[in-house]
């Protein structure tokens, strides 16, 4: 090495002249060489007062550097952290559909089940009041029929009014029904108080308020009962919300705790760490068993539609066809109870125009009614269900059989006193029918109640395990951290 | 068998107030409760579902070997223990609510009280429900006891018979007397006139012949028909206020020409005296019927079934019909006395049991009135027997 140098120092020696040796040696050619070194130990020496400089700032963070003890204790705020967000995301699906359930079982369902009994007392009003004027003066349990199918719309309307909430279209259908429940019961009562008082015009009457009922109270009413059942879809739909964010936060955290147990294996040279590994199981067997919840929750809300609303429904289209078989039969039967003298002309209009239309609109009646009656009772489930059903049938079967008869008659010379005294024993059997297809009604809505109180039991008891499952889970965890930190202290 | 049905609540002869009538029968209760409980609890310990324990008014059943029951038992195996001693109803009352009330079982499995009492037992949650399941000839049922407001569609009751009342008289000794106004004001009627001890028929009838809606009873125009009866009472127009065995004895012995009538009791009276006659007053009738009920915790729930279901079969109702004569409540009944021949054939024509459209539109059913408003008229009412 020494030869080396002092060779270097010979050849340089050489290479300048000795006299110009002091000028030549700074020339231009080697004075930039110089400054590139100085540059560069300056910014070497920058950089470290750099880096003691961020050594000084994170040496009261790190102590004496980033060691195990210290990492264990930041995946334990993560640790932390992740059940929270767990507990969260659990409590973001279950919550809401535990409300829209609460909201199905104490409004919703109620709600369509008081619709339906509106339609069927506002049905039965109107037959009441037939039955009633058919019946003359001396109807007077008919007309306290009436009164009370008055009285019973009037509170079921209330109660429509309450189970609609802040709802404000079904409010205002509501409202609106409540007028015309008012107007149809003062046609009603001018109709008999005229025809109390012998007047022959009472008819008008009576035909007045019969048809307010068929153009203005029964749609208002049908168009409550959709808005009714719409509203049921949706609150259906709500607490069947989707509950994907459940596996999916749960599946995040485990990716979370198995991560930390690798760390913590990696440095504590065991496989299992029990803490963690209780945790992670605590998070499967919870989020496996609110699937489970989810899908009974939903067994539950189905039994409760085809069990509970959807027969309902059929049902309540049946008896609308049965509404209308009634009607024409109303209507045949104030056409046959017009004072004699007018009878006269009219018999001639009711045998050539009213009847023909009148027969055939119950036989369309009866045909559809028929089926929908099938259908409506196709299925059910519960004894109790089927044996009212057949009863239904039968009542209905009953009136048929009545309204055949008249039929047969009607081409007689007492068509009028015929069509009055059959008439009011129609009116008899179909009120049997209506209160019957009421009962079944009244089965299918405790149905209804008792599968969606049963699933939100289900969800309510299971959010206890929901929100418990992650704190026991977080505490299991941080122990299973905190052993190993401890080894470390 | 005639009259013997009915044993009306405060009868002649009892001089308590209704009230002290509840508090002794309230002692009595209290005595028949141990001896009933004793009762009961070998009664209830031998029950089984094939037996069936059934408490119903004296003859109101056709009875012996071939009887309802016997056949009832030979059809469905059902033993029947069958206690025709129901004499009345807030008596029975008052021996099985107090069970009721605390939880325990009674000695029987089927009741049959009145009406009213049946929607003051189904109020205080006394009644267990129809086993709707296996009624299948609930179907049967007349429409108008489907739709009672107290108990609509009859899932608590099945109604036993019908009680009509009217007027009776007696056609060899007075004329035709069609309505109540009639029979209360008529002087040739005078001191020879009675009406039943059973308010609710009595003061009922009055109620419609001053023109007010019996269905749906205004406790002050009760009342003012009760101080119209004492007026009568009083003045000697109307003679006695009878119960159901004397008012019988005093049409047939002619102590009373015209009295407010039970029409079942006077179809049977007529078979010895045709001269006895039933109208259904021109303001209208009374109606009210005796219903079977469940009590509550009763285990025999199948038998009871199977017996309503034997009941409600129409041809069963008739054999009932034509051997007691009241009302049935089962539709088809006319009918099947229609197929039977011989005398069923002449009933099923009679318009006592079948009244027409016209007639039925006339007859009522007492309503209206609260619990505590129907003691108070019964209180009432029994004031005036005492004087």
């Amino acid at each position: 090495m020494t030869a080396v140098e002092i060779g270097t120092e010979t050849a340089t020696a050489v290479e300048r002249p000795i006299g110009a040796a002091a000028e030549t040696a700074v020339d231009p050619v080697s004075q930039p060489t110089v400054v590139t070194r100085q540059a560069a130990r300056e910014r070497r020496e920058r950089k470290h007062q750099q880096r003691r400089v961020v050594r000084r700032v994170f040496r009261p963070l790190v102590g004496s550097g980033w060691n195990t003890p210290r990492r264990l204790i930041v995946f334990a705020a993560g640790v932390v952290a992740a059940f929270l967000m767990l507990g969260g995301a659990w409590s973001s699906v279950v919550d809401p559909r535990i409300q829209a359930n609460r909201e199905l079982r104490d409004r919703t369902v109620p709600l369509v089940a008081t619709a339906e009994w509106l339609t069927s007392s506002v049905s039965e009003a109107d037959s009441a009041l037939t039955a009633a004027f058919l019946s003359g003066t001396a109807g007077r349990e008919e007309l306290q029929r009436y009164l009370d199918a008055i009285d019973r719309s009037a509170s079921l309307a209330s109660e429509a009014a309450r189970l609609a909430g802040n709802d404000t279209e079904l409010r205002s259908a509501v409202a609106e029904i409540n007028e015309q429940i008012g107007r149809f019961s003062g046609l009603g009562r001018a109709a008999t108080a005229r025809q109390a008082a012998g007047d022959p015009k009472s008819i008008d009457a009576l035909g007045e308020a019969s048809s307010y009922l068929r153009r203005r109270l029964s749609p208002s009413v049908n168009a409550f009962v959709k808005a009714a059942r719409q509203r049921l879809a949706l609150d259906r739909s709500d607490a069947l919300s989707a509950g994907g964010l459940v596996p999916v936060a749960s599946v995040v955290v485990v990716l979370i705790l198995l991560a930390v147990s690798a760390y913590v294996a990696r440095v504590s040279r065991r496989i299992l760490n029990p803490g963690l590994v209780a945790a992670g199981l605590i998070v499967v067997a919870t989020t496996v068993g609110a699937m489970f919840t989810f899908s009974a929750q939903e067994r539950d809300l189905n039994r409760a539609r085809d069990q509970g609303t959807e027969p309902s429904e059929r049902l309540s289209a049946a008896r609308t066809a049965a509404d209308d078989v009634q009607y024409a039969r109303n209507t045949s039967a104030i056409a046959g109870s017009l004072p004699d003298e007018s009878t006269g002309v009219l018999s001639k209009v009711i045998d050539r125009e009213i009847l023909p239309n009148d027969e055939l609109l119950v036989r369309r009646g009866e045909s559809r009614m028929g089926g929908l009656l099938g259908t409506a009772l196709d299925g059910l489930d519960g004894a109790e269900t089927r044996a009212v059903a057949s009863e239904t049938v039968r009542r209905w079967s009953r009136y048929v059989v009545l309204v055949s008869a008249t039929s047969r008659l009607a081409d007689t010379d007492q068509f009028t006193e015929r069509v009055r005294s059959n008439a009011v024993q129609e009116t008899v059997a179909f009120a049997g029918f209506t209160v019957t297809a009421d009962s079944l009604l009244d089965l299918h809505a405790a149905r209804a109640q008792a599968e969606t109180s049963s699933a939100l039991d289900r969800l309510e008891s299971y959010r206890q395990f929901m929100v418990a499952a992650p704190l026991i889970a977080m505490v299991l965890g941080l122990w299973g951290l905190q052993r190993r930190i401890g080894e470390y202290r | 068998m005639t009259g013997s049905r009915r044993s009306a609540l405060p009868t002649g002869g009892v001089t308590a107030t209704r009230r002290e009538m509840l508090r002794s029968f309230g002692l009595a209760a209290a005595a028949a409760a141990a001896a009933a409980s004793a009762c009961s609890a070998e009664q209830v310990a031998d029950s089984g579902v094939d037996r069936l324990r059934f408490l119903n008014w004296n003859d109101y059943i056709d009875e012996g070997p071939d009887g309802t029951v016997a056949r009832f038992e030979r059809s469905t195996g059902v033993k029947v223990a069958y206690t025709p001693e129901l004499n009345d109803n807030v008596e029975m009352y008052n021996r099985f609510a107090p069970d009721l009330r605390a939880g325990k079982r009674i000695p029987y499995d089927l009741l049959c009280p009145t009406f009213w009492m049946a929607e003051r037992m189904l109020a205080e949650d006394l009644l267990d429900p129809l086993p709707i399941a296996e009624l299948q000839n609930h179907a049967n049922l007349d429409v108008p006891f489907l739709q009672l407001p107290w108990d609509r569609g009859a899932r608590y009751q099945m109604p036993y018979q019908v009680v009509v009342a009217g007027i009776a008289y007696n056609e060899a000794l007075t004329g035709p007397v069609n309505s109540m106004g009639e029979l209360l004001t008529r002087s040739d009627l005078a001191g020879k006139v009675s009406v039943l001890s059973e308010m609710l028929d009595t003061v009922g009838l009055m109620l419609l012949a001053e023109g007010s809606d019996v269905t749906n009873v205004l406790v002050d125009d009760a009342q003012r028909s009760i101080a119209r009866l004492r007026d009568l009472l009083a003045s000697g127009h109307v003679a006695a206020i009878h119960d159901s065995e004397d008012y019988l004895a005093a049409l047939r012995d002619g102590t009373v020409h015209a009295c407010v009538a039970w029409a079942g009791d006077i179809i049977q009276m007529q078979r010895d005296d045709p001269s006895i006659k039933f109208v259904f007053p021109t303001e209208g009738a009374m109606r009210s019927f005796d219903t079977m009920v469940i009590p509550k915790g009763t285990p025999n729930r199948s038998a009871v079934a199977k017996w309503m279901n034997y009941l409600y079969d129409p041809s069963n109702a008739a054999r009932v019909t034509r051997s007691i004569q009241y009302i049935s409540p089962v539709l088809g009944v006319q009918v099947a006395l229609e197929r039977s021949g011989a005398d069923g054939a002449e009933l099923s024509n009679s318009p006592l049991l079948f009244p027409d459209a016209a007639t039925r539109a006339r007859m009522f059913t007492w309503g209206g009135t609260t619990a505590d408003e129907l003691d108070a008229l019964l209180d009432d009412f029994a004031a005036l027997q005492e004087g």
